[in-house]
């Protein structure tokens, strides 16, 4: 217990009375931890009472360690969050490195064999470079087909061929009658049960093993690129290669694939390869550029040291996407625009994807498990610097499913996350999509628990819209969680968003700094549903939040809601305020916890909040506006 | 031919006419039999289709026994939707559903489905009291979802046999099994269970606590001596829901020992026994406001 807290708590707990609002001047020294805690109190009960069990439902072998950690500790995941997306954003990484951290976090412990190039003080030509990256891809490519060898053929064909039924929406089944969706649902049961039973057979420490020996190398190239060891001038005349056109310098046939080498000048790569090297110019890829479906050909890299580059593809796997092996796309300068439908642009699907961009202005765009997107593997999708503009429709920008670790990490710029717009929430509107990204952990509700979904943004401006379904949200024993670390950002969504669990799950929404503006109509902005915990923390800034209702700390069915607000002066618009600011209903002959906290400034409500004050509105939830800076400068 | 009879034929008829027919009222046959079709409409969630549940429901509680072994049959759905709908129709249906719900648990007490079957046991309500027997059983089950299951269903039904197995399942080990043990004794109103249920005020979880001190208000006057010794636990927490308790019950005798709890050493407490105070003093009803003459008035008393 604080310093003066015992009489300051008696002074205003003192006259609380449930349904009325007290408003009182005062000042508060503690941290948010501490002000949690006699919220706590305030309604009788201790910093445990915040604790789910992990075994609501028979658990499945598909459940991370992490996930069943932050169910027991929810409060633990705000530190998780932090520290996990500070990870991934430190640039100064190895990408083996950033592999290696994030199957940690998959429980996937390892130590995996490295590779590197030979190590020379001199500089180094290319050709033995590419010696080495074709013996580490040759290496890689039979771990991968190692990574199925319990597999058989006909079951990695069935994997294929299901995957879809399970992570894509169809267009016309909102218009399908319910008998229709009634019989497609049960096939679907049957076939995901079938589905679960061959994937777990699937070995993904090899893959990562795999992963992280092609990657090592990769670092290592990457390090004597930028330290201009690499001689590259030798290379400069042109070649015949029938999969490019334009300036190649290099072609080769391999067992594992095609081998090509790209000049300065304007190259246009139509088929696919295991390896391409583009030296420069602005290109066009219109093959899958770093993407695969394997496990046959496992292995697709591209690297594109500068240009403004057009990477097309109609299809999937492609741009950093890898099915069922490892598919790597590293852009290191110019305006790039990225465009393929699903499972791109740094997506791992039974597979690792990665897609790197170090900088520029880019655009992405994509449909479905795209732009940071993990299913029983890992996808990453970094881009360093840049305004950037990202759209997708569905499962995407950090998403994570079963077995899955999906991240879109951001450094800088002002960028705009779009995912939506083309796949009808039939279930619940007429008038609004299904979105499940931008920070989204999903399962397989009853059967597989689900995966990691991050979104991170370093520093701007940034705008985040989504429609049901997103922006540090999860479903079914999940983590979601969107952390932006500076800039004065924008977030819209409609329902389930903005730090929101829904089933037996984490979903949590961090912004540290700026002036924030959240929009939502409802079961958003800290909001946890059904044995969840929805967390919305904002800790620094004048910020406006806007809901509807169930939002704001609240608490359904026995979950737990938490809004909690550091600094600044703050606007609260609610329109119910029945179940908003610190609420919790009761279900399953318990109650659902709300919790709204705000620390600092002179803020301004419209709902059942007040400025300084305490407030108890049901049984189950309380609302605390407390000022700690007054407090600080009276020390 | 019995009034019974002529609602069954006119049952029948109407069925015939929505799945008769049914299979072509979106355009399209489907190979579903009509209880298939019914089921489906009582327990889509989408929102364009929610009119078609009340009525599908309605008709399958009105066939009885007749939709009851397939309603069975669902018990197993993987659909939560569907569990749902389960429990509405089969808790409103009640004696033709208790007979093959106890058989069900009995057949399989390990399977998951025999939780819902358990579940919708209690809330049919007195009418399972048949089941009360493998109800009390269950409580020593392995399984702690059963466990719990079977303390909230034993709740419902009522029947003063369950009151001592569930005062041995507040001991148990996974605080929702002792939630469900409180709740099914706050719904008894038994008196043997007082000293149990303030027991369950100091409990780790609020899900025990907060469900314990509701029993205790219900129990009413005879749980006020017990309470008010009560109120000399050490922890705070309890003390304040006493506090809480007393004040809801509405007793003199309380008066004066909620008055020393103003001078309790934690925050808390005081607030609980003013609360309480004012909630005694005003029958119940909080006929001022914080800052009128009587809160001020509470404030420095």
């Amino acid at each position: 217990m604080g310093r003066g807290w015992g009489k300051k708590s008696l002074l205003f707990f003192s006259v609380l009375i449930l349904c009325n609002l007290v408003v009182a001047n005062f000042a508060y020294s503690q941290s948010w931890e501490n002000v949690l805690d006699d919220a706590l109190k305030g309604i009788k009960m201790r910093p445990e009472d915040l604790h789910f069990r992990t075994d609501y439902t028979d658990s499945d072998s598909f459940r991370l360690t992490i996930v069943d950690q932050l169910m027991e500790h929810p409060m633990e995941s705000i530190d998780y969050s932090k520290l996990l997306a500070k990870k991934l954003l430190q640039t100064d990484n190895p990408l083996s490195t950033n592999l290696f951290n994030v199957a940690q976090e998959m429980d996937i412990k390892t130590s995996p064999p490295l590779m590197h190039l030979p190590g020379s003080p001199e500089r180094i030509e290319l050709q033995k470079i590419l010696r080495t990256l074709k013996m580490a891809i040759g290496r890689s490519a039979g771990m991968v087909q190692e990574s199925f060898r319990l597999i058989r053929s006909e079951e990695i064909q069935y994997l294929q061929e299901t995957l879809p039924e399970l992570m894509e929406e169809d267009l016309e089944r909102a218009d399908k009658n319910p008998y229709e969706k009634w019989i497609e649902g049960k096939e679907i049961e049957e076939k995901t049960e079938r589905f679960l039973e061959i994937v777990q057979r699937f070995d993904r420490v090899k893959m990562v093993h795999a992963g992280i020996l092609l990657l090592s190398v990769l670092d290592d190239f990457m390090d004597q690129l930028s330290k201009g060891k690499i001689i590259v001038e030798a290379e400069r005349k042109r070649v015949k290669c029938p999969i490019a056109q334009g300036d190649v310098l290099y072609y080769e046939r391999t067992n594992f694939g095609d081998v090509v080498v790209g000049g300065y000048g304007e190259t246009v790569y139509k088929g696919e390869a295991a390896l391409i090297l583009d030296l420069g110019g602005d290109d066009r890829y219109e093959n899958r550029a770093g993407g695969v479906l394997g496990p046959e050909s496992p292995i697709s890299i591209v690297i594109d040291l500068n240009g403004n580059d057009h990477y097309l593809y109609a299809g999937d796997y492609a741009q950093g996407g890898g099915g069922f092996g490892i598919g790597i796309l590293i852009d290191l300068e110019g305006d790039d625009h990225y465009s393929a439908r699903h499972y791109s642009q740094g997506s791992g699907i039974l597979g690792i994807g990665l897609l790197v961009d170090r900088s520029g202005n880019d655009q992405y765009s994509g449909d479905t498990g795209t732009q940071g997107a993990g299913a029983f593997g890992i996808g990453l999708l970094q881009d360093l610097s840049g305004n950037d503009l990202y759209s997708s429709a569905f499962l995407s920008q950090g998403f994570g499913f079963t077995w899955g670790f999906g991240a879109l990490i951001d450094g800088e710029g002002n960028d705009l996350y779009y995912a939506g717009g083309r796949y009808r929430d039939w279930l619940r509107y007429e008038d609004h999509f299904i979105s499940l990204s931008q920070g989204f952990g999903y399962g397989i509700r009853p059967f597989a628990s689900g995966g990691i979904g991050i979104l991170t943004d370093g520093k701007g401006n940034d705008t985040y819209i989504s429609d049901i379904f997103g922006q540090g949200s999860s479903y079914w024993y999940s983590l979601g969680t969107l952390v932006d670390f500076q800039g004065n950002d924008k977030y819209s969504s409609y329902q389930y968003a903005q730090g929101c669990g829904t089933h037996l799950t984490i979903g949590i929404l961090l912004d540290l700094e700026g002036d924030d503006e959240y929009v939502a109509k409802g079961v958003s902005q800290g909001c946890g549903h059904d044995l969840s915990l929805g967390l919305l923390l904002d800790e620094k800034g004048n910020d406006n939040y806007s809901a509807y209702d169930l939002s704001q700390g609240a608490g359904n069915a026995n979950g737990i809601g938490i809004l909690i607000d550091g600094e600044g002066r703050d606007n609260y618009l609610v329109r119910d305020p029945k179940n908003t600011h610190g609420y919790g209903n009761f279900r399953r002959e318990y109650g659902s916890i709300g919790l709204f906290l705000d620390l600092g400034g002179e803020d301004s409500y419209s709902g059942y909040g007040g400025n300084d004050g305490f407030w108890v509105r049901s049984r189950y939830g309380i609302g605390v506006d407390i000022d700690r800076s007054e407090d600080q400068d009276e020390k | 031919m019995k009034k019974s009879d002529i609602r069954l034929w006119t049952l029948d008829i109407g069925l015939w006419l929505i799945f008769g027919l049914g299979s072509t009222v979106y355009g399209q046959n489907f190979d579903l039999s009509p209880m298939d079709s019914l089921f489906i409409r009582a327990s889509t969630g989408e929102i364009k289709y929610l009119q078609l549940n009340e009525p599908a429901r309605d008709t399958l509680v009105q066939m009885g026994e007749k939709a009851v072994p397939y309603l069975i049959d669902q018990l197993d759905t993987k659909s939560a939707r569907e569990r749902h709908t389960l429990i509405a129709i089969l808790k409103k249906m009640k004696e033709p559903a208790v007979e093959p719900l106890i058989n069900y648990i009995q057949e399989d007490p390990d399977r998951g489905s025999s939780r819902l079957a358990a579940h919708i046991l209690g809330k049919i309500g007195e009418e399972a009291g048949v089941a009360v027997p493998l109800l009390i059983g269950l409580i020593q089950h392995q399984n702690w979802r059963m466990r719990m299951s079977a303390c909230e269903a034993l709740g419902e039904v009522g029947d003063p046999r369950a009151v001592e197995p569930l005062m041995t399942a507040l001991k148990d080990t996974v605080f929702l099994v002792r939630k469900g043990a409180v709740f099914g004794l706050g719904k008894m109103e038994d008196r043997r269970s007082i000293s149990a249920l303030i027991q369950a005020l100091g409990d780790g979880s609020y899900a025990v606590r907060y469900p314990a001190s509701e029993a205790l208000e219900t129990i009413g006057r005879p749980a006020v001596p017990p309470l008010i010794k009560a109120l000399k636990e050490n922890d705070s927490i309890t003390r304040s829901l006493v506090c809480g308790v007393l004040g809801k019950i509405q007793d003199r005798r309380a008066l004066k020992p909620l008055r020393r709890m103003l001078k309790d050493e934690d925050w808390g407490v005081k607030v609980a026994a003013k609360e309480a105070l004012r909630s005694l003093k005003s029958k119940g009803r909080i006929i001022e406001s914080p800052d009128s003459p009587l809160g001020q008035r509470l404030e420095t008393e």
